[in-house]
């Protein structure tokens, strides 16, 4: 029997090729864009949306100060972009993010106001959001606590990025410290959401408690302690906002023991210090759905 | 020695020439995205921006006109993005800005009131250096927001604290003209009043008890109300805008190249009654961090 012949010339072989050569290079174009552009596209998106974090806290923060100035019982809701989507027809992973309410019952941080007879503890509440990104981990902060009114950005390192309502004043040999402290409080299944999608965070004003207003005297050794799970970024912000009372050595602040920091300790140096804190009550619920309080 | 021969037959050169082809296909798409969709993706972009800070000035604006009213001293913070940042792998810059609190004691600019009373004119400047879409400035001054842009006139986008109404007899006749004004005059605290960049910064405002006046002024019968300012069509623009006929047709004003005046009318028998309030307020530029 003869043999058949498939391949007499070679012709059509470079139509072959070509081919293969174009798969070839379409493989290599598309592998390109996922491997390399596509992460930056994704770290883009994720930056983008922890930037719009922030604001969104700034915005949460300020709707709390009118609340705290206005004293009015009205109910706001705060928008919270908990996380990015993924891209479509790529491998891509969705940033997902968790917000969580530390109110009274359940933190451990605390302002103390540390007198000869006897001691001040008030309760510092926090919002905090919890980030799960996938690309952007080390270029920009992941987590955001509203903590004693004040906004503090988390990991890789931490900073305050906005200081709580305190001002200071120097006058007839003390300085003056007032402090409007909103304490969160919670309603039970309302504390916590997570996902990608937004969230709301409603809040409305409760109550005000009376100024809790102490002299701490420089010669019985008096202090303010600050227990917090961000040490150092309410030690650099409360040294960059005193830092002429530091400068002039009128007052200390430092983390406190030097060992192992357990709070930042505020002391009075050369000048009395006197403290006035103003509690101010703000009911919070997270999520869908109000619970009337 | 015999000459090798690499090239024997023409049979695959369509494909190499194809390829060839194929890659300056590529090159030329790529270009094109460059030189054409890129800058309006980043003109988009920077108009984008603009629009955030027009939003974050009037929230700024408001959180100062209820700091004033509420006369309460509780700090509060305003986010203000300085800048947009470039995109990835193209050839892009990113656009910068810049934020300027211009207090009491830093203004070449007042209010002066029939010649007598002069408070001064403060103001917080944001100026953005666009690359790709016209770049705009915004101006909280006296209580009203401001744009401006290198070609073209000043704005009032929001209005100050100002208004005037005219006061009827029984007959409908105006015997005079009321005014209000709620003067707002910045007070720069300690420390950097200056930023730059293209990141987030933190404008920090409190209501100062001790500088505001306690209450609302009255002044019967002034001559004229003198805003010197950098910006004099957007006050008279606003004059022009948001007095009613009755107001105009008993008051002059006018615009020059740093002022815009109001006078009363020199033939016209009507008082010009103004009640004016001067709120301090303490603002502070931090980075946040």
């Amino acid at each position: 029997m003869k043999r058949r012949k498939f391949i007499g010339k070679n012709n059509a072989v470079s139509g072959v090729i070509e081919a293969l050569l174009l798969v070839a290079l379409v493989s290599i174009i598309l592998a390109t864009i996922q491997l390399v552009y596509i992460p930056n596209i994704m770290e883009e998106k994720e930056i983008d949306h922890m930037n719009e974090v922030e604001n969104q806290f700034s915005y949460l923060k300020s709707t709390l100060d009118i609340q705290s100035i206005t004293e009015k019982d009205v109910l706001v809701s705060s928008v919270i972009t908990l996380g990015s989507k993924e891209l479509p027809f790529f491998v891509t992973a969705r940033a997902t993010g968790s917000l969580y309410l530390i109110d009274e019952t359940d933190t451990n941080s605390k302002i103390i106001i540390n007198l000869t007879a006897s001691d001040e503890n008030i309760p510092l509440t926090s919002i905090k959001y919890v980030s799960n990104n996938w690309y952007c981990c080390d270029k920009i902060y992941q987590n955001y606590i509203l903590e004693g009114g004040g906004i503090i950005a988390e990991e890789p390192d931490e900073t305050m990025k906005v200081i709580p309502a305190i001002t200071k004043e120097t006058r007839a040999g003390k300085i003056y410290i007032n402090y409007s402290l909103p304490v969160l409080k919670g309603t039970q299944g309302k504390k916590s959401y997570g996902g990608y999608k937004n969230c709301f965070i409603y809040t409305n004003y409760s109550h005000k408690n009376s100024t809790i207003s102490e002299e701490l005297d420089k010669s019985f050794f008096e202090y303010i302690d600050i227990v917090s799970d961000y040490l150092d970024a309410w030690n650099q912000s409360l040294n960059k906002f005193f830092s002429y009372e530091v400068e002039n050595n009128y007052i200390k602040i430092e983390k406190y023991p030097q060992s192992s920091p357990e709070f930042v300790r505020i002391k009075p140096e050369s000048k009395n210090i006197q403290i006035n804190i103003i509690p101010i009550y703000i009911h919070v619920q997270i999520g869908p759905g109000i619970i009337k309080t | 020695m015999k000459k090798k021969v690499f090239i024997k037959e023409k049979t695959a050169v369509a494909g190499a020439i194809e390829l060839i082809l194929l890659i300056g296909l590529f090159a030329i798409v790529l270009s094109m995205i460059q030189l054409l969709y890129i800058p309006e993706i980043m003109e988009q972009k920077e108009s984008d921006h603009m629009d955030e800070i027009s939003n974050q000035f009037s929230r700024l604006k408001a959180m100062m006109d209820i700091q004033a009213k509420e006369n309460t001293s509780i700090p509060i913070s305003t986010l203000i993005t300085l800048g947009s940042s470039e995109l990835p792998y193209f050839v892009t810059a990113p656009a910068q800005g810049e934020l300027t609190i211009i207090g009491k004691d830093d203004t070449a600019y007042e209010i002066k009131i029939s010649d007598t009373i002069t408070y001064d004119l403060t103001s917080i400047k944001y100026q953005s250096h666009n690359l790709y879409f016209v770049p705009q400035t915004y101006v909280l001054e006296g209580g009203g927001i401001i744009i401006k842009q290198p070609e073209g006139k000043s704005v009032m986008w929001v209005d100050p604290s100002f208004n005037a109404t005219p006061i009827r007899d029984q007959n409908g006749h105006v015997t005079n003209i009321e005014m209000y004004f709620d003067i707002p005059v910045i007070v720069c605290n300690e420390g950097n009043n200056n930023i730059g960049g293209f990141g987030h910064c933190y404008v920090r405002t409190n209501y100062s008890d001790e500088l505001s006046d306690n209450g609302w002024n009255y002044w019967s019968d002034i001559s004229s109300i003198n805003i010197s300012t950098e910006y004099p069509n957007a006050w008279y623009s606003f004059f022009n805008q948001s007095f009613e006929k009755d107001v105009k047709n008993n008051i002059t004003f006018y615009q020059r190249a740093k002022y815009a005046t109001i006078e009363k009318k020199q033939q016209v028998d009507i008082e010009i009654d103004l009640y004016y309030r001067k709120t301090c307020i303490y603002a502070k530029v931090d980075s946040g961090g």
